[in-house]
């Protein structure tokens, strides 16, 4: 690694040699670049007078960078800004295009006053420059200056000149002209879209560049068409763009459509469909970032479309499926679009990648797709034979998290639907041996409390507990209490000892609630026990 | 408003390689923001907000480009911005890593004031972007493991096998490092499949891209004939056959496709840089056949030990001619295995147990089609439980074969057509050698189930 001090770079540039040396030089302007995107809060400052020099260079090179590294150091203030105006006004009289919108930019990226006297005059030049390069470069001067003095969204010279380029032939600088107005007349409500602009905006929307497009599309969205036929027109056009291999585009146009069709529901079906392949395309491109934003624009901008959505997604479900390499937050997002999708006929192919995902090792994933089990079991009666085997794998999961999370799913079950997965139970009392967070202890207390077990192993369970009493966290103890009286309410022979020490142990408990509810209980059943009993179970 | 305040590309260690600033909208401590947020976060969202700033980031080979902006954007436009940055990046260096961007820093700052300004995409194509870029790319190779290349060098063997998958692997070298000319094509294949317990195929998918780099100097149109029994057809609709069956395509928009509903041809005339062609996906078990058979079998050791044996058994299903260069298996095992021992049926194979993240690795190299291999694994348990088939599930094979892809699909033919056929005639021989057609099947998800 070569030496980065700048010190030494320092001493490189300043060096007479160097403006010979046109490669050394290159080399060295790229160190400062290093030097200041790697450290923060670095001052380089220092470095002004050789860069400020560097500028006139006859390499174009070098003159972008130090250009570059002039608006980086834009903060501080020198005397030596003056000589860089010179150079910089020289500059935009060059008869090289690319040198002229260089220096343009830089003139316009400096807030120093000295280059601030000069900015306005520049652009208004450029602005009718013949290079098609320049006049993007001039275009997009005008929203920097903007941003320093907001007059200039008044001046009518500016602003007139903008709309007049608006019909320039060069289609990014169309482009760049109504993102501009849209930007700087924002106050007043942006670009005025007339019938005739629109038109003409349609009809050039195809040389635009792939990002123009989705510029342009976005500023139609303000349009509203006066008649019907005027919206049927516009859908014919802009038909093709709904299918696009740019997402951005087709998700543009798709709410330009939506719009349109407000008041013609009837529509809304086959627009979507007419969106389908470039959907199901996002999914297969591999890119899990856009993947997963695409969701989550799904998710956010299109809940009252839900149906319209899935319909598109019934038959091509298995698009959805998840990859293994896929990072944990894609995983999560599939999967709840997943349930989503499920019906009858993809109910079983859905339901495997659901139970594969449960003992996913991302703890996350895991809970996600546990969550969907639970989903389905509430909403499709009759448990078939899978989700138990499921729910069978996930508690003899060996990871914590996996069983903690299938426990706290169970319990929410209501009892009917537990007694359905009975045969899941025999494996409770192992568990609640091993689990160690409490809210899966309380879980697994209450489901022993529920299902019907062996009782000798469900004694030993309470026993343990009883036990190690002391250690135990107020909402096991308390979930304990509960349990014990409800093993009792089905075998009063063989709980009532362990019962009565339960109780003793929370009455003498720090906890007031604790105390509080074992002494109800404790009346209870002093009263009347029978009828305790029949209350309770 | 639709601007992108910052871009910035953070590379693995978190350091910032190159930071591009377009608007004045949000500070510069946003970056350290993002920063902080990638060592506190396990799981960042591509798209999130913090401290009112928006970011953005996608991640490629490690490093992390990302972009920030005042108001919300359309996160899938940001993403999308993000993605053909990365692309440019890798057009323009070759290879996109921390060392290349560095090297090339000049060029980097160059390409994104070209690419944005004042936060709007200006030019995005790479052919379009090269007048104005003055650099000339530096072209960084991948770092080489000094030891491995002192082996190689010891036993006197010159031939290595590449460290980089045929997949993707940095084209632009060669083309660059050479006369500058060049015109390939990659079909590439990724596999989806799950494969259920009893050998059933419980979802199998294949999505393709026939990927174009193009180096030639001058433009001219080129006619890309695919195969001539190439149905699409609905995933219901397919039937048995030996022909290629597709669910759908899709095409770039520099290609003309107008003849391949009923010639199967495409014509195109390509942009300078690397783009995708065409994509296609193919999905069901009567039109893809398998690449490889994984079978895996669980039997108790003796009684009274807790040991078991696990037997792979990997069946390869390509013509014999074809030879996989990457294998691999990984089995999840239990926590309570202590120690793995293995007995491999060929010296190409090796084996490793990871008791960190409690799995068994098995690789192959050189796997030659429609040939078998074993593996057998004793596991040294010391849980209580007993291991059966459902500890080990999913099993995941990872593959990459070279020279065939899943569907079938082929370019059966390529040619530039010139505008003068003379011209055209005397240069065939010469651009013949220069094109370079591949094909390579790799794994994206690849699961066996096992209960």
């Amino acid at each position: 690694m070569e030496n980065l001090s700048i010190d030494y770079i320092l001493r490189e540039l300043s060096s007479m040699k160097i403006a010979t040396d046109v490669p050394r030089c290159r080399h060295c302007l790229s160190k400062v670049l290093q030097l200041c995107s790697s450290i923060v809060a670095q001052d380089l400052s220092p470095f002004l007078p050789p860069v400020v020099n560097l500028m006139a260079h006859s390499d174009l090179l070098i003159k972008k960078s130090a250009c570059l590294i002039l608006t980086k150091v834009s903060e501080c203030k020198s005397e030596l800004f003056l000589l860089a105006v010179n150079t910089l006004l020289k500059d935009i009289e060059d008869s090289n295009p690319t040198v002229r919108a260089l220096s343009l930019h830089t003139l316009c990226a400096m807030k120093h006053a000295t280059f601030v006297e000069h900015r306005y005059s520049s652009v208004v030049k450029l602005l009718s420059d013949p290079s098609a390069y320049v006049r993007r470069a001039a275009v997009m001067s005008v929203v920097t200056m903007y941003h320093d003095e907001k007059s200039v969204s008044k001046d009518a010279v500016v602003v007139n000149r903008l709309y007049e380029l608006v019909r320039d032939d060069d289609p990014l600088v169309v482009v760049n002209c109504l993102t501009v107005l849209e930007e700087i007349l924002e106050s007043e409500g942006g670009v005025v879209l007339s019938r005739k602009m629109v038109g003409y905006l349609v009809k050039r929307l195809e040389s635009f560049t792939t990002w123009g497009k989705a510029y342009v599309m976005k500023l139609l969205q303000k349009y509203k068409p006066k008649s019907e036929e005027e919206i049927l027109d516009l859908m014919n056009v802009l038909d093709p763009f709904l299918d696009n291999n740019c997402a951005t585009i087709s998700l543009y146009t798709l709410q330009f459509f939506l719009l349109l069709i407000k008041d013609l529901p009837d529509f809304k079906d086959d627009v979507f469909l007419r969106c389908q392949k470039m959907f199901l395309g996002v999914f297969t491109c591999g890119n899990s970032e856009l993947i997963s934003c695409f969701l989550d624009y799904l998710q956010k901008e299109h809940k009252p479309d839900k149906n319209a959505i899935q319909k598109l997604f019934a038959d091509h479900y298995k698009v959805v499926f998840c990859k293994q390499k896929e990072p944990g937050y894609l995983k999560i997002q599939k999967l709840k679009l997943l349930v989503e999708l499920i019906e009858e006929e993809n109910f079983t192919a859905i339901l495997e990648e659901l139970i594969l995902y449960s003992s996913d090792r991302d703890p996350q994933v895991s809970i996600c797709s546990i969550g969907c089990l639970k989903r389905l079991v509430l909403e499709w009666p009759g448990v078939s034979t899978q989700l138990l085997k499921a729910f069978h794998k996930l508690l003899r999961s060996e990871r914590n998290h996996v069983v903690s999370n299938t426990l706290q799913v169970l319990v929410t079950f209501s009892p009917e639907t537990l007694k359905n997965l009975s045969e899941v139970s025999t494996q409770l009392c192992l568990i609640a041996q091993k689990m160690s967070d409490a809210e899966a202890v309380v879980a697994v207390l209450y489901l022993i409390g529920q299902f019907e077990l062996d009782n000798a192993d469900s004694l030993d369970v309470i026993e343990e507990f009883i036990n190690k009493f002391s250690e135990l966290d107020v909402k096991v103890k308390t979930q304990l209490l509960m349990t014990s009286f409800a093993l009792f309410c089905k075998q009063p022979a063989m709980f009532q000892p362990i019962l009565a020490e339960v109780i003793d142990l929370c009455m003498h408990d720090d906890d007031c609630d604790l105390v509080y509810q074992a002494k109800c209980y404790f009346s209870v059943l002093h009263t009347d026990a029978q009828t305790a009993m029949k209350i309770f179970c | 408003m639709m601007a992108v305040s910052k871009i910035f590309i953070v590379s693995p260690v978190h350091s910032i390689i190159v930071s591009q600033s377009y608007r004045n909208d949000t500070s510069a401590t946003c970056i350290q923001d993002f920063v902080q947020k990638l060592k506190q976060v396990a799981t960042l969202l591509p798209h999130f907000v913090s401290n009112g700033v928006h970011f953005y980031f996608i991640r490629r080979n490690d490093l992390y480009f990302v972009a920030c902006s005042k108001t919300e954007m359309l996160p899938v436009m940001v993403i999308e911005i993000l993605s053909r940055i990365y692309h440019i990046c890798k057009d323009f260096c070759g290879v996109v890593s921390e060392a290349s961007l560095q090297a090339n820093i000049l060029l980097v700052y160059e390409l994104l004031q070209e690419i944005m300004n004042e936060g709007y995409m200006q030019l995005d194509v790479s052919s379009k972007i090269q007048p104005y870029i003055q650099s000339t790319a530096i072209i960084v190779h991948k770092e080489k493991s000094t030891v491995k290349d002192l082996t190689s060098r010891a036993f006197g063997i010159d031939q290595v096998t590449s460290q980089v998958s045929a997949a993707n692997r940095p084209i632009t070298q060669t083309a660059r490092s050479s006369d500058g000319k060049g015109f390939y094509v990659d079909v590439v294949e990724k596999v989806v499949a799950t494969i259920a317990a009893d050998g059933a195929v419980s979802n199998m998918q294949v999505n393709g891209s026939i990927i174009v780099r193009n180096f030639l100097a001058e433009s001219q149109q080129f006619k890309m004939v695919l195969n001539e029994d190439l149905v699409i057809a609905e995933p219901k609709a397919k039937g048995y056959g030996s022909n290629v069956q597709l669910d759908g395509c899709s095409f770039h928009e520099c290609v003309n496709h107008e003849e391949f509903e009923a010639h199967r041809y495409l014509l195109f005339t390509p942009p300078v840089g690397e783009f995708t062609a065409m994509t296609y996906s193919s999905s069901g078990e009567l039109c893809l056949t398998q690449p490889f058979t994984l079978r895996l079998f669980v039997a108790e050791r003796e009684a009274g030990s807790r040991d078991v044996n696990v037997v792979l058994r990997l069946t390869s299903n390509y013509p014999p001619n074809i030879v996989a260069s990457k294998v691999s298996v990984r089995v999840p095992v239990l926590s309570s295995i202590a120690s793995i021992s293995s007995k491999l049926s060929a010296d190409n194979q090796a084996s490793e147990f990871s008791k960190r993240e409690s799995s068994i690795i098995w690789t192959l190299k050189n796997v030659p089609g429609k040939t078998e291999c074993m593996a057998d694994f004793r596991l040294n348990n010391q849980g209580s439980t007993m291991v059966t088939r459902r500890d080990l599930d999913p099993a995941i094979l990872d593959f990459e074969i070279s020279g065939y892809t899943c569907t079938g699909l082929a370019i059966r033919h390529l040619k530039a057509r010139g505008k003068e056929k003379q011209k055209q005639q005397q240069q065939q021989q010469q651009q013949q050698q220069q094109f370079f057609v591949r094909c390579v099947t790799v794994s994206d998800s690849y699961l066996l189930r096992t209960f």
